[in-house]
């Protein structure tokens, strides 16, 4: 019953790739996501909202991290969704 | 479809290794949380107190001069004060920055005390310091609970982060455990195969008690995770949005703790405090007030606030503090908030907080909550066992021997567990009171009992004895627990009751209740077998008509 192998990453890069991408790759884009969010749409709704919806949308670009099977377009996803929002943090914020 | 056969192989792959890596702190969490629910009765109970009356009539300008003929630079510093369980006075301050640029003349320094911060305790009848509450002893049962549920043994913040990352992981196992059973999540539910092979017994309780405690665990994996690594969000927010400046970015949070701008000039002359104090009661307070707590901003400046909040019993509803905040310099009326007037960002953080420690709704509530969290204990558990006897066939012959070692390690560090904490019960009736050390000796006692438990169980290997010594333990040493009560204090529990002792009735007869059915489950649970054996003689249809993970038998064998 156990997963079965053939579905998953062998190399043990790629692996790491994919846990680095989770982990603290998925939290800049969250974070980013949400202030660029705060800075458009104010900071009354979106700060305290940010509290807990933070650590849900972390989670679910880590689901879609997995999601996607090549690790290099899992990076390309985040630094899209980075760029998007720091650019957009830039335009309201400097 | 290959993709959708590899995304349920990846899910649940992440699923299995997201979950047996967080198996045993998540246990704790739970299990020692849910005692944690009760702290404050658990501390009564063991110091055979009443329950206190909360006081309102606290003089906090003798709070403050104690404070300041303490030594402590008082000048522009925040303070928050309340009165703790009707206890102690706790008076919190962060550290004084290191450069003011505050135009009168700073005495020289007369000790690093001055500027340090503080965390001190006061006694309501006498108003002398105690001594320092140093992080985790405060020598009492339920607050040791209480720490122990997010691992604060372990020092400097580490266990609070973990405690933390271990809730993201949690979140993480949680939505992909749904993934991967969605498709049949209803037919499942009503699905319990007893007689089938021990996995598919373990697979249906963990999926099915899983599926009745979703909305529970996802409750205590978001705000978990809140707790835990709420650094992780607020300092790179502050930093960016705020310039970082972290208290202007709180007042979006907790707009009743906002802090405000310096004047940096000296008070001459201000408002009484408990004057101030005494007209927010009259304005905004009401008869069911149970608690008080009183923020200072910049004391002693031209620009100092003091901010009264006001909480009513928490039973009655869910939104229910009010707060005024009013200029010390002119006694004016800054800002206020009636019991009535609630907004969403003032109020995102209290709902998170009544979630997660269940304050809404008495002990009713918090008795559902004790249920769901040994429910999803129980899930955590059945889930290791999946993992275990998914690995009992051929395929796995060379790792049995490890796999069965970490798996009789994590059952004794987890079941082990609930005897260590009926101990520990116990022994804060049995040492003599004046003892040296008493406390460290005891949680050492706790410590120690634990950890060899888990060593008796790598030793044991049978998982069965593991299970059914720990629960005998627990269920002698839980029935002794109201025993010990009255030998030590008396309050045997026909008594305490109609003596006002609620809590110590309230502990006493949860113990011997958790004690007696943890005894009867002990005494009549059967040793569980596979019956793949037995099964293989019978007809084919019932042996191959519900395999555990339907999806996954078909995919596996498709390839």
């Amino acid at each position: 019953m156990p997963a079965n192998k053939k579905y998953l990453l062998k190399s043990g890069w790629a692996k790491a790739s994919k846990v680095l991408a989770a982990i603290p790759g998925c939290l800049a884009a969250s974070l980013a996501l949400h202030m660029a969010l705060a800075l458009w749409l104010g900071f009354d709704y979106v700060i305290p909202t940010s509290t807990f919806s933070v650590f849900i949308v972390w989670t679910g670009l880590m689901l879609l991290v997995y999601r996607i099977e090549k690790p290099w377009k899992s990076w390309a996803m985040l630094l899209i969704i980075l760029l998007i929002c720091v650019i957009g943090i830039v335009l309201r914020k400097f | 479809m290959t993709t959708e056969k590899r995304n349920y192989n990846v899910f649940f792959n992440t699923h299995t290794v997201s979950g047996i890596i967080i198996s045993v702190g998540l246990f704790v969490c739970f299990f020692a949380g849910a005692f944690a629910l009760f702290y404050e009765n658990i501390n009564h109970w063991e110091a055979n107190d009443k329950n206190k009356a909360y006081r309102t009539d606290i003089d906090y300008e003798r709070v403050l001069q104690t404070v300041e003929n303490e030594g402590y630079n008082m000048q522009g510093r925040n303070f928050f004060i309340r009165l703790r369980e009707g206890e102690y006075i706790q008076v919190f301050s962060r550290a004084l920055p290191l450069k003011t640029d505050s135009t009168q003349a700073q005495k020289p320094e007369k000790s690093a005390l001055a500027n340090a911060a503080m965390n001190l305790r006061l006694s309501p009848e006498t108003y002398q310091i105690e001594k320092p509450e140093s992080g985790n002893e405060t020598g009492k049962l339920g607050d040791f609970l209480y720490y122990l549920h997010y691992f604060n043994q372990i020092p400097n913040r580490i266990g609070l982060y973990l405690a933390g990352f271990v809730a993201l992981f949690f979140l993480f196992a949680i939505v992909t455990g749904v993934i991967v059973h969605w498709k049949k999540i209803i037919s499942n539910f009503f699905t319990f195969r007893l007689k089938a092979r021990l996995k598919n017994l373990w697979a249906d309780a963990h999926t099915a008690l899983g599926v009745i405690g979703l909305p529970f665990q996802f409750i205590y994996a978001v705000s978990g995770a809140f707790y835990g690594l709420a650094i992780l969000l607020y300092l790179p927010t502050a930093a960016i949005l705020f310039d970082g400046n972290r208290e202007e970015m709180f007042s979006y949070v907790a707009p009743g703790r906002k802090s405000f701008e310096k004047a940096n000039e000296k008070l001459n002359k201000r408002q009484n405090i408990n004057h101030l104090t005494k007209l927010s009661f009259d304005k905004l307070g009401n008869p069911e007030m149970e608690y008080v707590s009183l923020n200072i901003s910049n004391y002693n400046d031209k620009n100092a606030i003091l901010n009264v909040e006001m909480y009513e019993d928490t039973d009655k509803s869910f939104y229910n503090y009010s707060y005024v905040s009013y200029r010390l310099s002119d006694g004016e009326i800054v800002a206020e908030k009636p019991m009535s007037e609630n907004t969403y960002k003032g109020n995102v953080l209290r709902t998170m907080g009544n979630l997660h420690f269940a304050s809404y709704g008495g002990y009713f509530i918090k008795a559902i909550y004790f249920v769901l969290a040994l429910i999803t204990c129980f899930v955590i558990l059945s889930g290791v066992m999946v993992w275990i006897e998914a690995r009992s066939n051929k395929k796995y012959e060379a790792k049995r021997k490890f796999n069965t070692s970490v798996c009789a390690i994590y059952l004794g560090s987890t079941i082990g567990l609930f005897p260590a904490i009926a101990l520990f019960f116990c022994l804060t009736k049995i040492l003599p009171l004046d003892m040296a050390d008493r406390f460290s000796t005891m949680s050492t006692v706790f410590f120690l009992f634990w950890l060899s438990y888990a060593i008796y169980a790598y030793f044991l290997k049978d998982f069965h004895s593991i299970n059914k010594h720990a629960l005998l333990l627990a269920g002698f040493l839980g029935v002794a627990i109201p025993v010990l009560n009255g030998l030590q204090s008396g309050l045997w529990f026909w008594k305490s009751l109609k003596s006002g002792y609620i809590d110590s009735f309230f502990i006493d007869i949860s113990w011997l209740f958790l004690g007696f059915i943890t005894l009867l489950t002990a005494f009549s649970v059967q040793r569980l077998a596979s019956h793949s054996k037995s099964l293989q003689n019978k007809p084919k249809e019932e042996h191959t008509a519900i395999p555990a993970f339907p999806e996954l038998g078909t995919i596996s064998s498709a390839d």
